[in-house]
Protein backbone atom coordinates (compact mmCIF):
# COMPACT_ATOMS: atom_id res chain seq x y z
CA UNK A 1 0.00 0.00 0.00
CA UNK A 2 2.77 2.41 1.00
CA UNK A 3 4.69 1.62 -2.15
CA UNK A 4 1.54 2.13 -4.28
CA UNK A 5 1.03 5.59 -2.74
CA UNK A 6 4.72 6.29 -3.25
CA UNK A 7 4.46 5.22 -6.90
CA UNK A 8 1.50 7.50 -7.57
CA UNK A 9 3.11 10.45 -5.72
CA UNK A 10 6.42 10.15 -7.59
CA UNK A 11 4.64 9.73 -10.93
CA UNK A 12 2.77 12.94 -10.11
CA UNK A 13 6.05 14.72 -9.32
CA UNK A 14 7.63 13.69 -12.63
CA UNK A 15 4.45 14.80 -14.45
CA UNK A 16 4.34 18.12 -12.57
CA UNK A 17 7.87 19.09 -13.57
CA UNK A 18 7.42 18.00 -17.19
CA UNK A 19 4.38 20.29 -17.32
CA UNK A 20 6.39 23.12 -15.73
CA UNK A 21 8.90 22.72 -18.57
CA UNK A 22 6.13 23.07 -21.15
CA UNK A 23 4.88 26.21 -19.39
CA UNK A 24 8.40 27.73 -19.33
CA UNK A 25 8.85 27.11 -23.05
CA UNK A 26 5.65 26.36 -24.99
CA UNK A 27 7.35 27.06 -28.35
CA UNK A 28 7.68 23.40 -29.35
CA UNK A 29 4.08 22.69 -28.36
CA UNK A 30 2.84 25.38 -30.72
CA UNK A 31 5.22 24.51 -33.55
CA UNK A 32 4.06 20.91 -33.45
CA UNK A 33 0.49 22.09 -33.93
CA UNK A 34 1.21 23.64 -37.31
CA UNK A 35 1.40 20.36 -39.22
CA UNK A 36 -1.97 18.95 -38.06
CA UNK A 37 -3.59 22.32 -38.63
CA UNK A 38 -2.32 22.28 -42.23
CA UNK A 39 -3.69 18.76 -42.70
CA UNK A 40 -7.06 19.90 -41.46
CA UNK A 41 -7.29 23.30 -43.10
CA UNK A 42 -5.60 22.57 -46.46
CA UNK A 43 -5.92 18.83 -47.06
CA UNK A 44 -9.23 18.39 -45.24
CA UNK A 45 -10.96 21.41 -46.76
CA UNK A 46 -9.83 20.50 -50.29
CA UNK A 47 -10.97 16.88 -50.10
CA UNK A 48 -14.18 18.02 -48.42
CA UNK A 49 -14.94 20.33 -51.30
CA UNK A 50 -14.45 17.76 -54.06
CA UNK A 51 -15.79 14.74 -52.09
CA UNK A 52 -13.03 12.52 -53.50
CA UNK A 53 -13.30 9.96 -50.70
CA UNK A 54 -16.62 8.37 -49.90
CA UNK A 55 -17.27 8.82 -46.19
CA UNK A 56 -20.96 7.94 -46.22
CA UNK A 57 -23.22 10.29 -44.29
CA UNK A 58 -20.33 12.25 -42.84
CA UNK A 59 -18.72 15.22 -44.55
CA UNK A 60 -15.05 14.55 -45.23
CA UNK A 61 -13.94 17.33 -42.87
CA UNK A 62 -16.01 15.78 -40.07
CA UNK A 63 -14.55 12.38 -40.91
CA UNK A 64 -10.94 13.55 -40.94
CA UNK A 65 -11.05 15.83 -37.83
CA UNK A 66 -10.73 12.95 -35.29
CA UNK A 67 -7.99 11.46 -37.47
CA UNK A 68 -6.05 14.72 -37.37
CA UNK A 69 -6.37 14.94 -33.57
CA UNK A 70 -4.98 11.39 -33.36
CA UNK A 71 -2.22 12.26 -35.81
CA UNK A 72 -1.15 15.31 -33.79
CA UNK A 73 -0.88 13.14 -30.66
CA UNK A 74 1.08 10.47 -32.52
CA UNK A 75 3.49 12.92 -34.16
CA UNK A 76 4.23 14.69 -30.87
CA UNK A 77 4.48 11.70 -28.56
CA UNK A 78 6.51 9.49 -30.88
CA UNK A 79 9.43 11.94 -30.64
CA UNK A 80 9.51 11.73 -26.84
CA UNK A 81 12.44 9.35 -27.08
CA UNK A 82 14.59 12.24 -28.32
CA UNK A 83 14.04 14.07 -25.03
CA UNK A 84 14.91 10.90 -23.12
CA UNK A 85 18.10 10.45 -25.19
CA UNK A 86 18.99 14.06 -24.46
CA UNK A 87 18.28 13.57 -20.75
CA UNK A 88 20.51 10.51 -20.84
CA UNK A 89 23.38 12.30 -22.61
CA UNK A 90 23.18 15.30 -20.29
CA UNK A 91 23.12 13.23 -17.08
CA UNK A 92 19.60 14.36 -16.08
CA UNK A 93 18.28 10.82 -16.41
CA UNK A 94 21.17 9.32 -14.42
CA UNK A 95 20.56 11.75 -11.59
CA UNK A 96 16.83 11.07 -11.68
CA UNK A 97 17.37 7.32 -11.60
CA UNK A 98 19.75 7.56 -8.64
CA UNK A 99 16.95 9.09 -6.52
CA UNK A 100 14.49 6.80 -4.72
CA UNK A 101 12.05 6.96 -7.65
CA UNK A 102 10.87 3.79 -9.35
CA UNK A 103 11.59 3.37 -13.05
CA UNK A 104 7.85 2.91 -13.56
CA UNK A 105 7.13 6.36 -12.10
CA UNK A 106 9.69 7.97 -14.40
CA UNK A 107 8.30 6.31 -17.54
CA UNK A 108 4.66 6.85 -16.62
CA UNK A 109 5.20 10.45 -15.47
CA UNK A 110 6.90 11.35 -18.74
CA UNK A 111 4.27 9.46 -20.74
CA UNK A 112 1.42 11.25 -18.98
CA UNK A 113 3.04 14.60 -19.70
CA UNK A 114 2.77 13.72 -23.39
CA UNK A 115 -0.94 13.34 -22.62
CA UNK A 116 -1.06 16.91 -21.28
CA UNK A 117 0.46 18.16 -24.54
CA UNK A 118 -2.04 16.02 -26.43
CA UNK A 119 -4.99 17.57 -24.58
CA UNK A 120 -3.80 21.13 -25.35
CA UNK A 121 -3.24 20.29 -29.02
CA UNK A 122 -6.61 18.56 -29.32
CA UNK A 123 -8.45 21.55 -27.87
CA UNK A 124 -6.80 23.86 -30.43
CA UNK A 125 -7.65 21.51 -33.33
CA UNK A 126 -11.26 21.17 -32.17
CA UNK A 127 -11.63 24.96 -31.91
CA UNK A 128 -10.21 25.39 -35.42
CA UNK A 129 -12.36 22.62 -36.88
CA UNK A 130 -15.68 24.16 -35.78
CA UNK A 131 -15.62 27.08 -38.28
CA UNK A 132 -14.65 24.57 -41.00
CA UNK A 133 -18.03 22.92 -40.55
CA UNK A 134 -17.30 20.06 -38.15
CA UNK A 135 -20.05 19.36 -35.62
CA UNK A 136 -18.72 17.85 -32.40
CA UNK A 137 -20.63 16.09 -29.66
CA UNK A 138 -19.64 17.92 -26.49
CA UNK A 139 -21.53 15.75 -24.00
CA UNK A 140 -19.41 15.75 -20.79
CA UNK A 141 -19.14 11.97 -20.69
CA UNK A 142 -17.97 11.93 -24.32
CA UNK A 143 -15.36 14.60 -23.60
CA UNK A 144 -14.17 12.65 -20.58
CA UNK A 145 -13.80 9.58 -22.77
CA UNK A 146 -11.88 11.59 -25.38
CA UNK A 147 -9.54 12.96 -22.69
CA UNK A 148 -8.90 9.41 -21.46
CA UNK A 149 -8.10 8.22 -24.99
CA UNK A 150 -5.75 11.19 -25.51
CA UNK A 151 -3.83 10.38 -22.32
CA UNK A 152 -3.70 6.64 -23.08
CA UNK A 153 -2.62 7.21 -26.69
CA UNK A 154 0.05 9.78 -25.82
CA UNK A 155 1.44 7.55 -23.06
CA UNK A 156 1.41 4.56 -25.42
CA UNK A 157 3.32 6.33 -28.22
CA UNK A 158 5.72 8.09 -25.81
CA UNK A 159 6.63 4.73 -24.24
CA UNK A 160 7.00 3.14 -27.69
CA UNK A 161 9.37 6.01 -28.47
CA UNK A 162 11.42 5.32 -25.32
CA UNK A 163 11.79 1.70 -26.45
CA UNK A 164 13.09 2.84 -29.84
CA UNK A 165 15.43 5.34 -28.17
CA UNK A 166 16.92 2.57 -26.03
CA UNK A 167 17.36 0.27 -29.02
CA UNK A 168 18.81 2.88 -31.38
CA UNK A 169 20.69 5.05 -28.85
CA UNK A 170 21.97 7.64 -31.36
CA UNK A 171 19.67 10.56 -32.12
CA UNK A 172 20.34 10.48 -35.87
CA UNK A 173 19.32 6.84 -36.12
CA UNK A 174 16.32 7.47 -33.92
CA UNK A 175 15.04 10.31 -36.10
CA UNK A 176 15.41 8.22 -39.26
CA UNK A 177 13.62 5.17 -37.88
CA UNK A 178 10.84 7.14 -36.21
CA UNK A 179 10.08 9.00 -39.43
CA UNK A 180 10.04 5.64 -41.17
CA UNK A 181 7.42 4.17 -38.84
CA UNK A 182 5.11 7.13 -38.22
CA UNK A 183 3.83 7.42 -41.78
CA UNK A 184 2.88 3.71 -42.12
CA UNK A 185 1.15 3.94 -38.72
CA UNK A 186 -0.75 6.99 -39.91
CA UNK A 187 -1.64 5.72 -43.38
CA UNK A 188 -2.53 2.22 -42.15
CA UNK A 189 -5.18 3.62 -39.84
CA UNK A 190 -8.64 4.97 -40.51
CA UNK A 191 -7.51 8.58 -39.99
CA UNK A 192 -7.75 9.77 -43.61
CA UNK A 193 -10.10 7.23 -45.22
CA UNK A 194 -12.60 4.58 -44.11
CA UNK A 195 -11.41 1.07 -43.40
CA UNK A 196 -13.35 -0.28 -46.41
CA UNK A 197 -11.33 1.90 -48.79
CA UNK A 198 -8.12 0.04 -47.90
CA UNK A 199 -6.80 -3.18 -49.46
CA UNK A 200 -7.42 -6.27 -47.30
CA UNK A 201 -3.80 -6.54 -46.16
CA UNK A 202 -3.88 -2.98 -44.76
CA UNK A 203 -7.25 -3.65 -43.15
CA UNK A 204 -5.68 -6.62 -41.34
CA UNK A 205 -2.72 -4.49 -40.27
CA UNK A 206 -4.96 -1.85 -38.70
CA UNK A 207 -5.96 -4.43 -36.07
CA UNK A 208 -2.45 -4.30 -34.60
CA UNK A 209 -2.08 -0.56 -35.09
CA UNK A 210 -2.92 1.31 -31.87
CA UNK A 211 -3.67 4.47 -33.88
CA UNK A 212 -6.68 2.69 -35.44
CA UNK A 213 -8.36 2.32 -32.03
CA UNK A 214 -7.50 5.91 -31.11
CA UNK A 215 -9.11 7.32 -34.28
CA UNK A 216 -12.11 5.02 -34.00
CA UNK A 217 -12.61 6.03 -30.37
CA UNK A 218 -12.38 9.75 -31.16
CA UNK A 219 -14.76 9.45 -34.11
CA UNK A 220 -17.29 7.46 -32.10
CA UNK A 221 -17.25 9.88 -29.16
CA UNK A 222 -16.79 13.23 -30.87
CA UNK A 223 -18.67 12.85 -34.15
CA UNK A 224 -21.05 9.88 -34.45
CA UNK A 225 -21.83 9.31 -30.75
CA UNK A 226 -21.93 5.60 -31.55
CA UNK A 227 -20.72 3.64 -28.51
CA UNK A 228 -20.76 0.17 -30.10
CA UNK A 229 -16.99 -0.03 -30.58
CA UNK A 230 -15.97 1.94 -27.49
CA UNK A 231 -15.28 -1.09 -25.22
CA UNK A 232 -13.08 -2.65 -27.93
CA UNK A 233 -11.30 0.65 -28.63
CA UNK A 234 -10.62 1.29 -24.94
CA UNK A 235 -9.69 -2.32 -24.21
CA UNK A 236 -7.25 -2.60 -27.10
CA UNK A 237 -5.68 0.80 -26.40
CA UNK A 238 -5.30 0.00 -22.71
CA UNK A 239 -3.52 -3.27 -23.54
CA UNK A 240 -1.18 -1.55 -26.02
CA UNK A 241 -0.43 1.18 -23.47
CA UNK A 242 0.28 -1.23 -20.61
CA UNK A 243 2.50 -3.30 -22.88
CA UNK A 244 4.51 -0.27 -23.99
CA UNK A 245 4.79 1.08 -20.41
CA UNK A 246 6.40 -2.21 -19.38
CA UNK A 247 8.57 -2.16 -22.51
CA UNK A 248 9.43 1.50 -21.77
CA UNK A 249 10.64 0.58 -18.26
CA UNK A 250 12.81 -2.11 -19.84
CA UNK A 251 14.04 0.46 -22.37
CA UNK A 252 14.89 3.00 -19.67
CA UNK A 253 17.02 0.47 -17.78
CA UNK A 254 18.66 -0.60 -21.04
CA UNK A 255 19.45 3.00 -21.91
CA UNK A 256 21.48 3.35 -18.70
CA UNK A 257 23.61 0.25 -19.32
CA UNK B 1 35.85 10.47 14.44
CA UNK B 2 34.20 7.96 16.70
CA UNK B 3 32.83 5.55 14.15
CA UNK B 4 34.83 3.36 11.84
CA UNK B 5 31.92 1.95 9.90
CA UNK B 6 32.46 1.33 6.22
CA UNK B 7 30.43 3.65 4.03
CA UNK B 8 31.41 1.61 0.98
CA UNK B 9 32.60 -1.98 0.89
CA UNK B 10 33.44 -3.39 -2.53
CA UNK B 11 34.66 -6.92 -3.20
CA UNK B 12 35.92 -8.28 -6.51
CA UNK B 13 33.74 -5.85 -8.44
CA UNK B 14 33.77 -6.13 -12.24
CA UNK B 15 31.86 -4.43 -15.04
CA UNK B 16 32.05 -6.10 -18.42
CA UNK B 17 30.28 -4.47 -21.38
CA UNK B 18 29.04 -6.56 -24.30
CA UNK B 19 30.69 -9.64 -22.81
CA UNK B 20 34.22 -8.51 -23.58
CA UNK B 21 35.07 -4.92 -22.61
CA UNK B 22 36.32 -4.94 -19.01
CA UNK B 23 35.65 -1.41 -17.75
CA UNK B 24 36.19 -2.45 -14.12
CA UNK B 25 38.30 -5.51 -13.45
CA UNK B 26 38.10 -7.33 -10.10
CA UNK B 27 38.26 -4.23 -7.90
CA UNK B 28 38.15 -4.42 -4.07
CA UNK B 29 38.26 -1.50 -1.64
CA UNK B 30 36.44 0.08 1.26
CA UNK B 31 35.76 3.66 2.27
CA UNK B 32 35.44 4.60 5.94
CA UNK B 33 32.54 6.80 6.99
CA UNK B 34 33.26 10.53 7.23
CA UNK B 35 36.20 10.80 4.86
CA UNK B 36 36.67 12.24 1.37
CA UNK B 37 37.79 9.41 -0.88
CA UNK B 38 39.05 10.11 -4.38
CA UNK B 39 39.29 7.81 -7.34
CA UNK B 40 42.15 9.17 -9.44
CA UNK B 41 42.81 7.96 -12.94
CA UNK B 42 42.79 8.91 -16.60
CA UNK B 43 39.55 9.10 -18.57
CA UNK B 44 38.42 5.59 -19.44
CA UNK B 45 40.13 4.05 -16.39
CA UNK B 46 36.84 2.73 -14.99
CA UNK B 47 36.01 5.48 -12.49
CA UNK B 48 32.55 6.36 -13.81
CA UNK B 49 31.64 2.70 -14.38
CA UNK B 50 32.44 1.97 -10.72
CA UNK B 51 30.36 4.93 -9.55
CA UNK B 52 27.43 3.93 -11.78
CA UNK B 53 27.37 0.48 -10.23
CA UNK B 54 27.56 1.92 -6.70
CA UNK B 55 24.67 4.36 -7.28
CA UNK B 56 22.52 1.51 -8.70
CA UNK B 57 22.43 2.85 -12.26
CA UNK B 58 24.03 -0.14 -13.96
CA UNK B 59 24.16 -3.79 -13.09
CA UNK B 60 27.16 -5.33 -11.37
CA UNK B 61 28.62 -7.97 -13.70
CA UNK B 62 30.64 -9.76 -11.01
CA UNK B 63 31.47 -9.28 -7.34
CA UNK B 64 29.58 -7.35 -4.69
CA UNK B 65 29.16 -3.83 -3.34
CA UNK B 66 27.69 -2.70 -0.03
CA UNK B 67 26.73 0.84 0.97
CA UNK B 68 26.42 1.12 4.77
CA UNK B 69 26.01 -2.66 4.85
CA UNK B 70 23.19 -2.63 2.29
CA UNK B 71 23.72 -4.84 -0.75
CA UNK B 72 23.62 -2.55 -3.81
CA UNK B 73 22.36 -5.32 -6.11
CA UNK B 74 19.65 -6.60 -3.76
CA UNK B 75 18.38 -3.44 -2.10
CA UNK B 76 18.86 -0.66 -4.66
CA UNK B 77 15.86 1.40 -3.43
CA UNK B 78 17.17 1.54 0.16
CA UNK B 79 20.65 2.42 -1.11
CA UNK B 80 19.22 5.32 -3.16
CA UNK B 81 17.68 6.81 -0.02
CA UNK B 82 21.08 6.98 1.67
CA UNK B 83 23.09 8.50 -1.14
CA UNK B 84 23.35 11.63 -3.23
CA UNK B 85 24.81 11.54 -6.74
CA UNK B 86 26.12 14.22 -9.06
CA UNK B 87 26.97 12.85 -12.53
CA UNK B 88 29.91 14.01 -14.60
CA UNK B 89 27.74 15.99 -17.03
CA UNK B 90 26.12 19.28 -16.00
CA UNK B 91 22.86 17.59 -15.18
CA UNK B 92 20.63 20.26 -13.66
CA UNK B 93 17.63 20.76 -15.92
CA UNK B 94 18.16 23.91 -17.98
CA UNK B 95 14.45 24.20 -18.73
CA UNK B 96 13.60 24.66 -15.05
CA UNK B 97 14.66 27.37 -12.59
CA UNK B 98 17.26 26.72 -9.91
CA UNK B 99 14.51 26.67 -7.27
CA UNK B 100 12.45 24.21 -9.33
CA UNK B 101 15.43 21.89 -9.75
CA UNK B 102 15.80 21.82 -5.97
CA UNK B 103 12.05 21.39 -5.47
CA UNK B 104 12.04 18.44 -7.88
CA UNK B 105 14.82 16.70 -5.95
CA UNK B 106 13.19 17.51 -2.60
CA UNK B 107 9.91 15.95 -3.73
CA UNK B 108 11.61 12.90 -5.22
CA UNK B 109 13.49 12.35 -1.95
CA UNK B 110 10.11 12.52 -0.20
CA UNK B 111 10.77 15.56 2.02
CA UNK B 112 7.66 16.91 3.72
CA UNK B 113 6.49 20.38 2.54
CA UNK B 114 7.52 22.24 5.72
CA UNK B 115 10.95 20.55 5.78
CA UNK B 116 11.65 21.09 2.10
CA UNK B 117 10.96 24.83 2.16
CA UNK B 118 13.54 25.24 4.90
CA UNK B 119 16.07 22.89 3.29
CA UNK B 120 15.81 24.56 -0.11
CA UNK B 121 16.32 27.98 1.48
CA UNK B 122 19.37 26.72 3.39
CA UNK B 123 20.90 25.00 0.37
CA UNK B 124 20.43 28.09 -1.81
CA UNK B 125 22.20 30.11 0.85
CA UNK B 126 25.04 27.62 1.38
CA UNK B 127 25.64 27.33 -2.35
CA UNK B 128 25.42 31.12 -2.91
CA UNK B 129 22.50 30.80 -5.30
CA UNK B 130 19.69 32.63 -3.47
CA UNK B 131 19.84 35.67 -5.78
CA UNK B 132 19.50 33.59 -8.94
CA UNK B 133 17.11 30.92 -7.70
CA UNK B 134 14.22 32.05 -9.90
CA UNK B 135 16.26 32.21 -13.12
CA UNK B 136 16.19 29.34 -15.57
CA UNK B 137 19.27 27.15 -15.09
CA UNK B 138 20.08 27.63 -18.79
CA UNK B 139 21.18 31.14 -17.74
CA UNK B 140 23.65 29.85 -15.10
CA UNK B 141 27.43 29.59 -15.44
CA UNK B 142 29.07 26.15 -15.29
CA UNK B 143 30.19 26.69 -11.69
CA UNK B 144 26.72 27.76 -10.59
CA UNK B 145 25.16 24.69 -12.20
CA UNK B 146 27.68 22.48 -10.41
CA UNK B 147 26.90 24.07 -7.04
CA UNK B 148 23.19 23.71 -7.70
CA UNK B 149 23.64 20.02 -8.50
CA UNK B 150 25.63 19.38 -5.35
CA UNK B 151 22.88 21.21 -3.47
CA UNK B 152 20.25 19.00 -5.12
CA UNK B 153 22.14 15.89 -4.07
CA UNK B 154 22.47 17.18 -0.49
CA UNK B 155 18.85 18.19 0.15
CA UNK B 156 17.94 14.97 1.94
CA UNK B 157 21.19 15.05 3.98
CA UNK B 158 22.60 11.83 2.50
CA UNK B 159 25.22 9.95 4.48
CA UNK B 160 27.24 9.39 1.33
CA UNK B 161 27.69 11.74 -1.63
CA UNK B 162 29.02 10.54 -5.00
CA UNK B 163 30.61 13.20 -7.20
CA UNK B 164 31.72 12.11 -10.65
CA UNK B 165 34.40 14.53 -11.88
CA UNK B 166 32.88 17.45 -9.91
CA UNK B 167 34.99 20.20 -11.45
CA UNK B 168 35.46 19.02 -15.04
CA UNK B 169 35.23 21.97 -17.40
CA UNK B 170 35.18 24.65 -14.67
CA UNK B 171 37.52 27.64 -14.58
CA UNK B 172 40.01 27.84 -11.66
CA UNK B 173 37.82 30.21 -9.63
CA UNK B 174 34.74 28.02 -10.10
CA UNK B 175 36.78 24.95 -9.19
CA UNK B 176 38.06 26.49 -5.93
CA UNK B 177 34.52 27.47 -4.92
CA UNK B 178 33.25 23.93 -5.54
CA UNK B 179 36.15 22.53 -3.48
CA UNK B 180 35.23 24.84 -0.61
CA UNK B 181 31.66 23.59 -0.63
CA UNK B 182 32.71 19.94 -0.78
CA UNK B 183 34.99 20.44 2.24
CA UNK B 184 32.24 22.25 4.10
CA UNK B 185 29.72 19.44 3.55
CA UNK B 186 32.26 16.89 4.70
CA UNK B 187 33.27 18.78 7.84
CA UNK B 188 29.98 20.32 8.94
CA UNK B 189 27.54 17.56 7.98
CA UNK B 190 29.95 14.65 8.33
CA UNK B 191 28.98 13.50 4.84
CA UNK B 192 31.23 10.80 3.42
CA UNK B 193 32.29 11.88 -0.05
CA UNK B 194 33.35 9.60 -2.87
CA UNK B 195 34.63 11.53 -5.85
CA UNK B 196 36.35 10.69 -9.08
CA UNK B 197 38.80 13.00 -10.74
CA UNK B 198 41.60 13.08 -13.24
CA UNK B 199 42.97 16.31 -11.78
CA UNK B 200 46.00 15.68 -9.56
CA UNK B 201 45.66 18.89 -7.61
CA UNK B 202 42.00 18.17 -6.90
CA UNK B 203 42.80 14.78 -5.41
CA UNK B 204 45.72 16.28 -3.46
CA UNK B 205 43.73 19.24 -2.19
CA UNK B 206 40.53 17.48 -1.17
CA UNK B 207 41.00 13.81 -0.45
CA UNK B 208 41.86 12.03 2.78
CA UNK B 209 42.43 8.85 0.79
CA UNK B 210 43.14 8.25 -2.86
CA UNK B 211 42.67 5.15 -4.94
CA UNK B 212 44.67 5.21 -8.15
CA UNK B 213 42.81 3.36 -10.88
CA UNK B 214 44.14 2.54 -14.30
CA UNK B 215 42.72 0.29 -17.03
CA UNK B 216 39.97 -0.99 -14.75
CA UNK B 217 42.25 -2.01 -11.88
CA UNK B 218 43.13 -0.31 -8.62
CA UNK B 219 46.90 0.14 -8.41
CA UNK B 220 47.13 1.53 -4.88
CA UNK B 221 45.02 3.12 -2.12
CA UNK B 222 46.64 5.49 0.37
CA UNK B 223 46.64 9.04 1.69
CA UNK B 224 48.07 11.74 -0.62
CA UNK B 225 50.96 12.27 1.82
CA UNK B 226 51.91 8.58 1.89
CA UNK B 227 51.67 8.35 -1.88
CA UNK B 228 54.05 11.27 -2.22
CA UNK B 229 56.42 9.80 0.38
CA UNK B 230 56.37 6.60 -1.62
CA UNK B 231 58.14 8.50 -4.41
CA UNK B 232 60.56 9.73 -1.77
CA UNK B 233 62.68 12.08 -3.87
CA UNK B 234 62.35 15.55 -5.23
CA UNK B 235 63.61 17.05 -8.41
CA UNK B 236 66.34 19.67 -8.45
CA UNK B 237 67.01 21.70 -11.56
CA UNK B 238 70.22 23.72 -11.42
CA UNK B 239 71.45 26.06 -14.14
CA UNK B 240 75.22 26.15 -13.88
CA UNK B 241 77.90 28.39 -15.25
CA UNK B 242 80.56 26.02 -16.51
CA UNK B 243 82.35 28.82 -18.39
CA UNK B 244 84.84 27.53 -20.94
CA UNK B 245 85.07 24.18 -19.21
CA UNK B 246 81.84 22.56 -20.42
CA UNK B 247 83.33 19.15 -21.04
CA UNK B 248 85.36 18.94 -17.85
CA UNK B 249 82.45 20.28 -15.86
CA UNK B 250 80.11 17.64 -17.21
CA UNK B 251 82.64 14.90 -16.55
CA UNK B 252 83.01 16.12 -12.99
CA UNK B 253 79.25 16.19 -12.40
CA UNK B 254 78.90 12.65 -13.72
CA UNK B 255 81.73 11.46 -11.52
CA UNK B 256 80.31 12.95 -8.29
CA UNK B 257 76.76 11.75 -8.92
CA UNK B 258 77.39 8.43 -7.17
CA UNK B 259 79.17 10.01 -4.22
CA UNK B 260 76.33 12.51 -3.65
CA UNK B 261 73.58 9.86 -4.12
CA UNK B 262 71.90 11.82 -6.90
CA UNK B 263 70.34 10.39 -10.06
CA UNK B 264 70.89 12.51 -13.13
CA UNK B 265 67.77 13.21 -15.20
CA UNK B 266 69.29 15.62 -17.66
CA UNK B 267 72.80 16.91 -18.19
CA UNK B 268 73.29 19.40 -21.00
CA UNK B 269 75.31 22.55 -21.45
CA UNK B 270 74.67 24.67 -18.41
CA UNK B 271 71.67 22.69 -17.14
CA UNK B 272 71.81 19.91 -14.61
CA UNK B 273 68.60 18.22 -13.53
CA UNK B 274 68.75 15.51 -10.91
CA UNK B 275 66.76 13.80 -8.20
CA UNK B 276 68.03 13.38 -4.68
CA UNK B 277 66.37 11.68 -1.72
CA UNK B 278 64.68 14.27 0.51
CA UNK B 279 65.48 17.04 -1.95
CA UNK B 280 64.80 19.98 0.37
CA UNK B 281 67.33 18.68 2.95
CA UNK B 282 70.01 17.29 0.66
CA UNK B 283 70.09 19.63 -2.34
CA UNK B 284 72.04 22.35 -0.45
CA UNK B 285 74.76 19.79 0.40
CA UNK B 286 75.15 18.98 -3.29
CA UNK B 287 75.35 22.63 -4.19
CA UNK B 288 77.93 23.23 -1.46
CA UNK B 289 80.09 20.59 -3.14
CA UNK B 290 79.74 22.36 -6.50
CA UNK B 291 80.67 25.64 -4.87
CA UNK B 292 83.82 24.04 -3.47
CA UNK B 293 84.68 23.04 -7.02
CA UNK B 294 84.11 26.64 -8.20
CA UNK B 295 81.08 25.79 -10.32
CA UNK B 296 78.84 28.87 -10.19
CA UNK B 297 75.09 28.52 -9.86
CA UNK B 298 72.90 30.75 -12.11
CA UNK B 299 69.44 29.47 -11.21
CA UNK B 300 67.96 26.82 -8.96
CA UNK B 301 64.59 25.10 -8.63
CA UNK B 302 63.75 22.51 -5.98
CA UNK B 303 60.48 20.64 -6.44
CA UNK B 304 59.06 18.44 -3.68
CA UNK B 305 57.54 15.12 -4.77
CA UNK B 306 54.02 15.58 -6.19
CA UNK B 307 51.10 13.27 -6.60
CA UNK B 308 51.89 13.34 -10.30
CA UNK B 309 55.33 11.84 -9.56
CA UNK B 310 53.60 9.16 -7.48
CA UNK B 311 51.11 8.47 -10.26
CA UNK B 312 53.92 8.23 -12.78
CA UNK B 313 55.85 5.81 -10.61
CA UNK B 314 52.81 3.66 -9.80
CA UNK B 315 51.19 3.42 -13.23
CA UNK B 316 54.24 4.00 -15.42
CA UNK B 317 52.35 6.67 -17.38
CA UNK B 318 51.55 10.32 -16.96
CA UNK B 319 47.89 11.07 -16.28
CA UNK B 320 47.44 12.84 -19.60
CA UNK B 321 49.15 10.08 -21.61
CA UNK B 322 47.29 7.17 -23.10
CA UNK B 323 43.98 8.81 -22.50
CA UNK B 324 43.91 11.26 -25.37
CA UNK B 325 41.16 9.44 -27.23
CA UNK B 326 39.02 9.38 -24.09
CA UNK B 327 39.90 13.00 -23.41
CA UNK B 328 38.60 14.01 -26.80
CA UNK B 329 35.30 12.30 -26.05
CA UNK B 330 35.10 13.90 -22.59
CA UNK B 331 35.97 17.35 -23.87
CA UNK B 332 33.38 17.10 -26.67
CA UNK B 333 30.74 16.01 -24.18
CA UNK B 334 31.60 18.79 -21.75
CA UNK B 335 31.60 21.38 -24.53
CA UNK B 336 28.21 20.15 -25.69
CA UNK B 337 26.84 20.44 -22.19
CA UNK B 338 28.28 23.90 -21.72
CA UNK B 339 26.88 24.98 -25.08
CA UNK B 340 23.49 23.87 -23.86
CA UNK B 341 23.84 25.96 -20.74
CA UNK B 342 24.92 28.98 -22.77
Amino acid sequence: MVSAINFVTKTGVILEFEVRKIIHDPFELFVRMIQPILWLVVFGSMFNQYRIINTGNLSYISFIAPGIIAQSILFTSIFYGIAITWDKDSGILAKLMATPTSRGSIVLGKGLSAGVRGIVQSIVIIILAIPLGVTFDFAPVNLLGVAAIIVLAATCFACLSIVFASLLRRRERFMGVIQLITMPLFFASNALYPLEAMPQILQDFTRINPLFYVVDGFRSLLITNNWANIPLDFGALLLFTLFFIVAGIWGLKRLME
Amino acid sequence: MTTTMNAIDVKHLSKIYKGEIKAVDDVSFNVKEGIIFGFLGPNGAGKSSTIKMLVTLTKITKGSAHIFNLDVAREPSKVRELIGYVPQELSADGSLTGYENLLLSAKLYGLEPEVRTERIRDILEIMDLTQRSNNLVSMYSGGMVRRLEIGQAMLHHPRLLFLDEPTIGLDPAGRKLVWEHIRKLNKEWNTTIFLTTHYMEEADELCDQIGIIDRGKICVIDSPESLKQMVGTGTVTACLDLGDHQKEGQEYLTSVAGELAVSILELSSGKWQFTVPDAVQNAPKVLQKLNEHHITLKDLEIKSPTLEDAFLQITGTRLDEGSSKYNLKAVKRTRRTFKRFG
